[in-house]
C-alpha cells in the first residue's frame, strides 16, 4: 500500500448538491455563487465542503464528455435549469473557474472542498432502457447503450432501473473519464465517490459476485488520485459513500474489507442510499478501518423516513433525533459527521451544524435516540423500498397475540451519563407510539426485563387547539430514572386489543428523550 | 439435555410409504425406512409427519387424504396416502413401531415437522388456492386466505401460512403438540426450512418474534411432556445456514439459544445444499449451553456441472470434503435431508461422513460456493437466502487496473497425497482466450485445457462449450486453510458474444 497522508479529522462533511447554483438570478458573478455555498456553513463544525459536481452531463468545458444544456442547443424547460446551468457557463464564458473559486473561499475558511461524484445518480423515475431514446431522457451515451443499463428484472425496486451496470467495462472507462476530468478542474483537496446515490450498480443478486469490478473502479480512481497527489506535491484524497452495514455493502457490492486491506479510500461514510439510515454499524467498520489511516463518518440526510406526529415540535424533534445519532456515532468511535440534502436555505440547520461534530458540544444538549425504524408495517407498504436501508429496523411492527406472552423488543442505545451534563443532570422520559389505539387496548412493557409502570397516555391533537382532541395514534409515555449509559432493551407485549378495530395495534415509534434544563 | 451426540441425523421424508405397492404392511413399510439407515453411522432418524394434514388418525385436524374424499390424482399418491391409512386402520402403530425398530439398532427417532412447506408450486396466488383440487390442500387454509402470505411472497408461496397470525401460530402447535403425543419418540424437530417463507417479505426481522412465540410454545409444550414422561423430550430446529440469512427469514437463533429453545441447531438450505453453513459462528453462539451444532446436507442440484469425473464420484468427494471441514470445525454431527436412499445407494457416504477417522482417508473436492439463482417462475426467490456469499458463477469482465474475481476455498485434508486444481470456464474459446490465475498470490503456469464431452466415451464430440483448466498442485499448495484463487481476463475471444463466465472453482485432493 502507498503511504499516504491522513486527512485531518473533518468534525461536518458538508454535501452541497449543487442546487444553490440556482438560488440567484441568472447571471451571477463567481463571488455571488460561491457566497450561496459557504455562507450557511460559515462558522460552524464545518470542516469539509463536498461539492457535488453532477453525475451525467459535464458542467465544466469537457471536449469528451456532452456538455450540461448542450443536446437541446441550450434552450431549457425551466427557468431553474437555467439558471443552473448558466450560472456556470457564462463565467466559463468569460474565463472564469466557478469551482476553483470555491476551493480558494473554502481554503479562507479553513474548510477543505472536494468534488463529489454520484456514482450512479437515478432521478429517471423508472425509466426503462429502452425508452431513453424515444423519451430524449438522459445523456446520449445512455441512449445509445441501452445493454449497458439494468433494467425492471435486474434490481429489486424501481428506482434502480435505468441505472449503469458497472459490470460493464465501457461504463467503468466511461465514469472514470469523467471523474479525472471533474478532479481537474480545481485544486480540490480530494474527491467523494457517492456510491449511495443511488445505490444500483450491479445485477440484483450478482452484487456480491461481481464485486470485484466496483473495486476496479474504486481502485483506479485511486491511482488516478495518486498521480495528481504527486503531480501537485499534496495528498488527494479520496472518500466513499457507502451502505450503514456491512451485509447491504456486500448485497450492493461494496468491498469495503478490500478497500480499506488495499488503501482504496481515506474516509468512508455509511449512509442510507434513501434519506438517513441511522442504522450505521461504526463498531463493524472499525473492525476493517482501525489501523489503516482510514477515517469514518456517520452519514445524515433527510428525516421522512423517520417523521411522525410526536409530542414535540418536528424541528425539536428533528435536531434532537440527529443529536442523539451522532452522540451514538462519536461514542463508538466515528471520526465526525456526514450531511447529505440539507439545504440550508429551506431550514436553519446552524444550531446542528454547530454541535453535531464533536462530544464536547453536545454535551448538555437535548437528544433522542430511537429504535431503528425500518418503515411501515406489511399491511400498508407491500412494496419492496429502500432495501438496503435500515436492514435490521425494529419498527414499525405490529403487535399481534402470542401463544406464550410475548412481543418484539426494542433497542436503544443511552450514549451518555444523563446526570452529568454541563448544566446539572438531565431528564428521561420514554414514548412509544401505538397506531389505532383503542380505549380497551393494554400492553405491557418492561425496560431491561423490570415492568414498567402504567404510562401517561397523551394524544398529539391535544397539544393542537384545533380540533378534533383525538387522533387515530396514541403515545404512551414514562419518566425515567436511574437508567445508566450503554444499551436497553424495550419490550412491549399485547395484554388486550379492543376487538371493534381490525387493524392490529402497532408499534410505530420507541424513543427515549433525554432533556436537560 | 440433547444427550449424546449424533454422527448423522437422517431426515426421511415419509417417501417409503410409496416405495412398495398398496397395501404396504407393516413390515415392509419398516424395512424401508430403515434399508439405509442399519449398519452405518446414522445414530438418528427424523422423521418427516406429513406436511398439512395428520397422517394419524386426529379427532380434531384433517387426516391425510380427506381434502382429497381419498380420490387422488395419481396412482403415487394413492399408494403414499392409502398405505398409510389402512395400517391405521387396521389398528396398527407406524410411529411405535418405528420407534421399536430404531431402538434395536441403536438409532433414536425424531417426529419431523415441516413448519411452511410449500408444494403447491402451480398456484400463485390466493383466488386460485380457493379454487384448488390440490392433493392436501385443506379446508382450513381455503377458508382462510388472509393467513396466508399472499402478495407478500414469492407467487409459488403465496399459499404459505403467515406465522403473524395468531391463528396460524395456534393451528401448528396444536399438530405439534398431537404428533409428539404419538410415540415414544427421542425429541422432536422443527423444520423451519422447509420451507423457508414465513412472514410478509421485507418485514421477516422486525416481525421475528412471532416465530420465536411459537417456538417457546413448543419448548414449553415439551418440557411438559419430558415431565410426565419422566425423561427429556429435546427439541431440534433447522434454520438457514448463515446468521443473517436467518436474520433475513425471521429466525431469531440469539434469542431461541438464550432462552434455551432448542437443544439441536442444524443450518441448511432453504432448496439445495447451501456450503455456507458458518459452524464456527453458530459454535461461538452456542458456547456455554448444550446446544448440539450440526451442518445439514440436502441434494446437490445447485453445484451440478460436466466435470471430469462422473457426478456420483464427484458428488461423494464433495460431501466428504464439507463434512471434514465442519467437523474440523467442531460441528457435532451431520445432517442430511432428502438423502432418499436403500440399502445400497448413499451407503458410501452414510458410513464416513459423520466421523473425521472415516472420513481421513478419502479423496475430497473443495469448491467456490456457487449461489445459483434459479429462472423457474414457479420457484423464484426459492434460492434467494441460500448460499448468500457464494462467488460463482461470475462473469470475467475486462477491468481499468488488472483485477479479476477472487475465489475462496479451506481445505481440510492433511494427509493428502496429490491435489489439483481445476477451474471450470464456461465459453471457453481455447484459441482466443486468456486468463492469468493465482493462488494465494502465486502465479500458475499454464493449465491443461480439458472438457467433459472429451473425456465421457458416451459423447461422441470431443469439445464442449465449457473447459476446465486444470493444474496440478503440490500437497503443500492445498495444505489445510483458506486458499485464495484470483483469475484475471487477459484476453478474450473477439468472436464469440456472451462474456467468458467462471462457474466453478475447486481444488482436489486424493489419497493415491
Amino acid at each position: 500500500m502507498t503511504s499516504r497522508p491522513r486527512p485531518p479529522r473533518y468534525r461536518v462533511i458538508f454535501n452541497w448538491d449543487g442546487d444553490s447554483l440556482a438560488y440567484g438570478e441568472h447571471p451571477q458573478s463567481a463571488e455571488q455563487l460561491v457566497d450561496y455555498i459557504f455562507g450557511p456553513l460559515e462558522g460552524t463544525q464545518v470542516d469539509a465542503v463536498f461539492w457535488s459536481i453532477g453525475s451525467h452531463e459535464a458542467l465544466w468545458p469537457s471536449e469528451v464528455h456532452e456538455r450540461e444544456g448542450e443536446r437541446r442547443g441550450r434552450v431549457y424547460d425551466s427557468m431553474r435549469a437555467l439558471r443552473h446551468a448558466e450560472n456556470v457557463w457564462s463565467l466559463f464564458e468569460a474565463g472564469e473557474n466557478v469551482y476553483q473559486a470555491m476551493v480558494e473561499r473554502g481554503h479562507q475558511l479553513g474548510m477543505h472542498v472536494y468534488v463529489s461524484m454520484r456514482m450512479n445518480d437515478n432521478h429517471f423515475y423508472n425509466t426503462r432502457p429502452h425508452e431513453f431514446e424515444k423519451l430524449n431522457k438522459g445523456t446520449r451515451l445512455r441512449q445509445d447503450h441501452p445493454e449497458w443499463l439494468l433494467d425492471v428484472d435486474d434490481v429489486p425496486e424501481s428506482r434502480g432501473v435505468g441505472s449503469w451496470n458497472f459490470a460493464h467495462a465501457e461504463v467503468r472507462e466511461h465514469k472514470l473519464s469523467y471523474i479525472r476530468e471533474a478532479c481537474a478542474l480545481a485544486d480540490w483537496d480530494g474527491v467523494e465517490l457517492d456510491w449511495q446515490r443511488h445505490p444500483f450498480h450491479l445485477p440484483q443478486h450478482d452484487g456480491y459476485r461481481l464485486r470485484y469490478t466496483l473495486t476496479d473502479l474504486q481502485r483506479a480512481v485511486r491511482r488516478r488520485t495518486d498521480e495528481i497527489a504527486a503531480e501537485r506535491g499534496r495528498p488527494f484524497h479520496v472518500a466513499s459513500r457507502v451502505a450503514t452495514t456491512l451485509e447491504s455493502c456486500r448485497r450492493i457490492g461494496y468491498d469495503v474489507p478490500r478497500w480499506c486491506s488495499e488503501g482504496l479510500c481515506d474516509v468512508l461514510i455509511g449512509a442510507g442510499g434513501s434519506a438517513t439510515d441511522p442504522g450505521f454499524e461504526v463498531e463493524g467498520f472499525r473492525g476493517h478501518s482501525d489501523g489503516t489511516g482510514i477515517r469514518l463518518y456517520g452519514g445524515f440526510d433527510s428525516t421522512y423516513r423517520q417523521e411522525a406526529a410526536r409530542l414535540v415540535s418536528l424541528v425539536k424533534w428533528r435536531d434532537a433525533f440527529f443529536r442523539g445519532a451522532a452522540a451514538r456515532y462519536l461514542d463508538q468511535g466515528a471520526d465526525g459527521i456526514y450531511t447529505f440534502n440539507w439545504f440550508p436555505k429551506k431550514a436553519d440547520w446552524t444550531p446542528l451544524l454547530s454541535t453535531l461534530g464533536a462530544p464536547e458540544t453536545l454535551r448538555g444538549t437535548d437528544k433522542i435516540y430511537s429504535a431503528l425504524r425500518r418503515g411501515p408495517t406489511w399491511q400498508n407498504d407491500p412494496l419492496a423500498n429502500a432495501v438496503n436501508d435500515r436492514i435490521h429496523g425494529e419498527t414499525s411492527v405490529a403487535l399481534m397475540p402470542g401463544l406464550t406472552g410475548d412481543g418484539p423488543t426494542f433497542t436503544l442505545g443511552l450514549h451518555e451519563d444523563v446526570s452529568a451534563g454541563a448544566d446539572g443532570p438531565g431528564s428521561l422520559q420514554l414514548q412509544i407510539e401505538m397506531a389505532h389505539w383503542g380505549p380497551a387496548d393494554a400492553v405491557s412493557v418492561s425496560l431491561d426485563g423490570q415492568p414498567l409502570g402504567e404510562p401517561a397516555i397523551r394524544d398529539v391533537a391535544e397539544t393542537d387547539q384545533a380540533p378534533p382532541d383525538v387522533s387515530e395514534n396514541k403515545w404512551l409515555v414514562w419518566d425515567l430514572e436511574g437508567v445508566a449509559r450503554g444499551p436497553h432493551k424495550v419490550k412491549v407485549v399485547l395484554v388486550s386489543r379492543d376487538p371493534r378495530l381490525a387493524p392490529p395495534l402497532v408499534v410505530e415509534h420507541v424513543d427515549l428523550h433525554v432533556t436537560y434544563g | 439435555m440433547a444427550g449424546r451426540p449424533y454422527r448423522i441425523i437422517y431426515n426421511w421424508d415419509g417417501a417409503p410409504h410409496h416405495y412398495d405397492e398398496h397395501p404396504q404392511s407393516m413390515a415392509a413399510f419398516l424395512r424401508r425406512v430403515y434399508a439405509p439407515l442399519a449398519d452405518t453411522q446414522v445414530d438418528a432418524l427424523f422423521w418427516c409427519m406429513g406436511i398439512h394434514e395428520a397422517t394419524w388418525l386426529s379427532d380434531d385436524l384433517p387426516v391425510k387424504g380427506d381434502s382429497v374424499g381419498r380420490v387422488y390424482d395419481s396412482v403415487l399418491a394413492m399408494r403414499d396416502t392409502e398405505s398409510l391409512r389402512d395400517m391405521l386402520e387396521r389398528g396398527e402403530d407406524p410411529y411405535a413401531a418405528m420407534v421399536a425398530r430404531g431402538r434395536e439398532l441403536g438409532i433414536d427417532v425424531w417426529p419431523s415437522i415441516r413448519m411452511n412447506d410449500q408444494h403447491f408450486w402451480n398456484i400463485q396466488d390466493l383466488e386460485a388456492m380457493q379454487r384448488s383440487t390440490d392433493h392436501e390442500m385443506t379446508a382450513l387454509r381455503k377458508e382462510h386466505p388472509q393467513w396466508c402470505l399472499g402478495e407478500h411472497a414469492p407467487g409459488w408461496c403465496a399459499t404459505s401460512w403467515n406465522m403473524a397470525v395468531p391463528e396460524v401460530r395456534a393451528h401448528k402447535l396444536e399438530l405439534i403438540t398431537q404428533a409428539c403425543r404419538l410415540a415414544d419418540w427421542d425429541g422432536v424437530e422443527l423444520d423451519w426450512q422447509r420451507h423457508a417463507f414465513h412472514l410478509p417479505a421485507n418485514h421477516e426481522y422486525r416481525l421475528r418474534y412471532v416465530l420465536t412465540d411459537l417456538q417457546r410454545a413448543v419448548r414449553r409444550m415439551t418440557r411438559e411432556l419430558a415431565e410426565e414422561r419422566g425423561r427429556p423430550f429435546p427439541v431440534a430446529v433447522r434454520v438457514a445456514a448463515t446468521l443473517e440469512a436467518c436474520r433475513r427469514i425471521g429466525y431469531d437463533v440469539e434469542t431461541w439459544v438464550e432462552e434455551g429453545l432448542c437443544d439441536i441447531l442444524i443450518g441448511g438450505g432453504n432448496s439445495g445444499t447451501d456450503p455456507c453453513f458458518e459452524t464456527e459462528v453458530f459454535l461461538r453462539l452456542v458456547e456455554g449451553t448444550e446446544i448440539q451444532v450440526y451442518p445439514g446436507f440436502d441434494f446437490d442440484t445447485r453445484q451440478q456441472a460436466g466435470r471430469l469425473i462422473p457426478h456420483g464420484q464427484w458428488r461423494d468427494r464433495w460431501f466428504a470434503g464439507m463434512a471434514q471441514g465442519h467437523l474440523d470445525g467442531g460441528a457435532h454431527g451431520i445432517y442430511v435431508f432428502n438423502w432418499h436412499a436403500d440399502e445400497t445407494l448413499r451407503r458410501g457416504a452414510l458410513t464416513t461422513i459423520g466421523s473425521t477417522e472415516t472420513l481421513r482417508r478419502l479423496d475430497k473436492a473443495y469448491t467456490a460456493v456457487h449461489r445459483s439463482i434459479g429462472t423457474n417462475p414457479l420457484r423464484k426467490d426459492s434460492e434467494r437466502d441460500d448460499r448468500l456469499y457464494g462467488e460463482v458463477p461470475v462473469d470475467l469482465h475486462r477491468t481499468l487496473t488488472g483485477d479479476g474475481p477472487a475465489f475462496h476455498l479451506t481445505t481440510h485434508d492433511p494427509g493428502a497425497a496429490g491435489a489439483q486444481l481445476l477451474i471450470e470456464m464456461a465459453h471457453w474459446s481455447p484459441t482466443g482466450d486468456e486468463v492469468a490465475v493465482t493462488l494465494d498470490g502465486a502465479a500458475l503456469g499454464p493449465p491443461a485445457v480439458r472438457n467433459h464431452a472429451a473425456e465421457d466415451p458416451e459423447i461422441p464430440a470431443d469439445v464442449d462449450e465449457n473447459s476446465w483448466l486444470v493444474w496440478d498442485l503440490d500437497p503443500a499448495q492445498a495444505a489445510p486453510g483458506e486458499h485464495e484463487i484470483q483469475v484475471v481476463l487477459v484476453k478474450r475471444d473477439p468472436r464469440i458474444r456472451p462474456p467468458l463466465t467462471v462457474a466453478n472453482v475447486e481444488i482436489w485432493t486424493s489419497h493415491g
